[in-house]
């Protein structure tokens, strides 16, 4: 048991999203952006200098601390030199690096205002979680593409798993300006099969344990973390199978990367057919939140954490295989479908 | 638990490669130059440890730490003898800035850019190979120190067999600008520890290095050329910029109690030392809170003398050098320190360059957000 890895706090920061409303009842619709007001969720103190993207990914780790019933105030945090933060953004901090390079070009360094200089580095959105929560153990901001928020969640497992903290705070994030749009409509463009989507404000956040430390304080448990599977995108069925262990039999539902990109469905295709008669649900969430790209995998988490409070079971996570060459699975068992496998 | 390194490969701007460059530090050549590529009439820091791989009159090149990134790591490829057949290998690359210089060239000049071309993935795939996962973090200037941390959690784990650590730096427009924002008088140079240091310039390069268990290196008939005896980590949840003692204490601790040494035990100290009044300050006062009296006898050395502040890159720089320094048993030197500052007035730092045995060496790194990551390598070379 001691190097079992549990799920026991999920949040959300989807400015359209009702409050209250899961990510699962969300499918079927499209999603239209809605108000942010993050002082109102967060109190104003401390925000004025935040990018949108640290707005964003803040409320969800509030949100998901409190699912998780731990303090919300650094002062007060269980154990903070052992809690650590992982956070997943490719896009979160562009907006500003692009402002500033355009004020030089435009005028003067003078120009620029040095309250910007935290948020040109990359790694704000971790850190600043790290202030405002009071996590003192290591602190990550994985940059990886597609399959970041997967990757996020391999990494915070491992740090538990090593010994590194007994508390990771996992985080996605992708925020929406004209840089972001920009890019990755370009990148869209340019991609071998071009692709037409939508961008929204998104931000997911779990809290995962070591099952010993959840146990230790009664946690509610939503999720054991299995395996995590990697592969080039061009065998991303590989990724699939590594993450279940050659075994389907428990997973009952499969988010998937968006299917629109022929090759992703051609994989959901490939992978379904191998699973047999005893076909899972799957999922995608592009239609109804668009491109989410580093958030994804957090995303699906938290999804997963809702599926298998209703229903159990397993569920299998994909990202990647597009805007990249690679593509990450990772495996989430309902806790007591991990307690008696 | 130790691991072992069995190649390293590094780019700066004082050498093209790993070899060339710790020559050049041990000689005490200096990287610092004139802004390369940007309009000097719009800053007032005007020099910065650039890598002189543009033409002025062709205008500046995107994509350039992922060029510096795979040569650093097909050459520690090569010097660990690892063949395309390897499995279970991941990559880890520590990146301050990533392509953010790529990101500035199309956003102010145009240039084309992919989304995917911000981390480095695809680029490493490309220039070496390696079919297993690329993860990019972005963890400030500490980012290739915890980069190896976790490459050696992988291997604890068991879930990989191999592991190549990178880390990578551009100089961008927009981090040289704002740091120039904030320094009170432009430098022209860094001064670690100087009481006349007047601020941080960037640097600019790559580092890499492959770690794997003693046995892996057993069965391939490769010799470690050193060990990772471990990587202490914090952050000190305490401010966005500054740092904090406390939290790189802890750091520095950390990384003893996993290395399972005392402080006495260390030899060679080359620390994060960015030329800045608060850090070097800060650091300093950690180190003597940490090392004691023994900080008295402990060799320290500041590379960012010689190659400026390599953001990212600057940890796996410092930990590639020091396999250097305990193989061939001598130190760089500190580059322009005339008078240390009054808190490192008893510090043992190295003004030029000594021959000196190394056992052990401790590698410091500190990053934006208070995230410290602290290396403990130990030699392997008899």
């Amino acid at each position: 048991m001691n190097d079992m890895v549990v799920i026991t706090g999920v949040g959300l920061e989807i400015p359209g999203l009702a409050d209250g409303m899961s990510l699962l009842q969300a499918v079927g619709g499209q999603l239209q952006p809605g108000p942010f007001n993050p002082a109102a969720k967060l109190g104003s103190k401390g925000l004025r200098y935040k990018d949108r993207a640290t707005q964003l990914a803040l409320c969800a780790a509030k949100a998901a601390l409190t699912d998780a019933r731990l303090p919300v105030i650094a002062a007060e945090q269980l154990s903070p030199a052992t809690f650590g933060v992982v956070v997943s953004s490719n896009l979160g901090n562009i907006d500003t690096v692009c402002r500033v390079v355009e004020t030089i070009r435009v005028g003067h360094v003078k120009d620029t205002s040095s309250l910007d200089l935290p948020n040109a580095s990359s790694n704000v959105v971790a850190s600043s979680l790290a202030i405002r929560f009071g996590c003192r153990a290591l602190n990550l901001m994985l940059c990886s593409g597609a399959t970041s928020g997967t990757d996020a969640l391999y990494v915070a497992a491992n740090a538990i798993r090593a010994g590194r903290a007994k508390r990771m705070l996992v985080a996605g994030v992708e925020s929406v300006n004209p840089a972001t749009a920009r890019l990755m409509n370009e990148s869209a463009i340019a991609l071998e099969e071009p692709y037409e989507t939508r961008y929204l404000d998104v931000s997911a956040a779990i809290m995962l344990e070591s099952a010993a430390a959840a146990a230790e304080r009664g946690a509610f448990c939503y999720a054991y973390v299995g395996n995590y599977g990697y592969s080039l995108s061009a065998e991303a069925e590989n990724s699939v199978l590594a993450a279940v262990d050659n075994d389907f039999s428990r997973v009952l539902l499969w988010l998937t990367p968006s299917c629109s990109h022929t090759q992703v469905a051609a994989l959901v295709k490939r992978v379904l057919d191998r699973w047999g008669d005893q076909r899972p649900d799957y999922l995608d969430f592009e239609p109804s939140l668009g491109e989410t790209y580093g958030a994804l995998g957090v995303l699906q988490a938290v999804a997963a954490c809702q599926w298998l409070r209703e229903r159990g079971g397993a569920v299998l996570a994909t990202t990647g295989t597009v805007w990249g060459d690679s593509c990450a699975s990772i495996c989430l068992y309902g806790a007591h479908e991990h307690a008696v496998g | 638990m130790r691991w072992a390194v069995t190649g390293t490969g590094m780019v700066t701007s004082v050498g093209g490669d790993k070899d060339s460059s710790f020559r050049a530090l041990c000689n005490g050549v200096s990287g610092v130059k004139p802004l390369q590529a940007f309009d000097l009439t719009r800053f007032n820091a005007k020099h910065a440890y650039e890598i002189t791989d543009r033409n002025a009159d062709m205008g500046d090149k995107k994509v350039r730490a992922s060029k510096w990134l795979c040569t650093a790591v097909n050459e520690a490829i090569r010097s660990a003898g690892l063949g395309p057949q390897t499995t279970r290998l991941a990559v880890l690359v520590g990146t301050g800035l990533r392509e953010l210089r790529s990101l500035e060239l199309w956003w102010v000049d145009g240039q084309p850019l992919q989304v995917e071309e911000l981390h480095f993935g695809g680029a490493l795939r490309k220039a070496t190979g390696v079919r297993g996962p690329v993860l990019t973090f972005s963890n400030a200037c500490s980012s290739s120190n915890f980069a190896l941390g976790l490459a050696g959690d992988l291997l604890a784990l068991g879930e990989a067999d191999v592991v190549i650590v990178g880390g990578c730096d551009s100089i961008t427009e927009s981090m040289h600008g704002l740091l120039d924002r904030v320094n009170p008088t432009p430098p022209e140079r860094v001064q670690p520890f100087d009481r006349d240091r007047r601020g941080v310039l960037l640097g600019e390069g790559a580092s890499a290095l492959v770690l794997e268990s003693a046995e892996n290196a057993a069965q391939r008939n490769v010799k470690p050329i050193a060990w990772l005896r471990g990587v202490g980590m914090s952050c000190d949840a305490h401010h966005e910029t500054a740092p904090d003692r406390a939290g790189i204490r802890d750091a520095m601790a950390d990384a003893h109690r996993c290395a399972g040494i005392t402080p006495a035990e260390v030899d060679l100290l080359l620390v994060h030392g960015t030329g800045t009044q608060l850090n070097d300050q800060i650091e300093a006062e950690a180190i003597l809170e940490l090392f004691g009296e023994q900080a008295d006898c402990l060799t320290i050395t500041a590379l960012k003398s010689m190659l400026g502040h390599t953001s990212g890159a600057s940890g796996l720089m410092a930990v590639v050098t020091a396999i250097e320094c305990m193989n061939q048993g001598c130190i760089p030197p500190t580059v322009g320190l005339s008078t240390p500052m009054p808190v490192a007035e008893r510090m043992n730092i190295n003004k030029s360059f000594k021959t000196v045995p190394v056992r052990l060496a401790q590698i410091n790194a500190f990053g934006f957000g208070g995230v410290n990551a602290v290396a403990i390598l130990e030699r392997a070379v008899k």
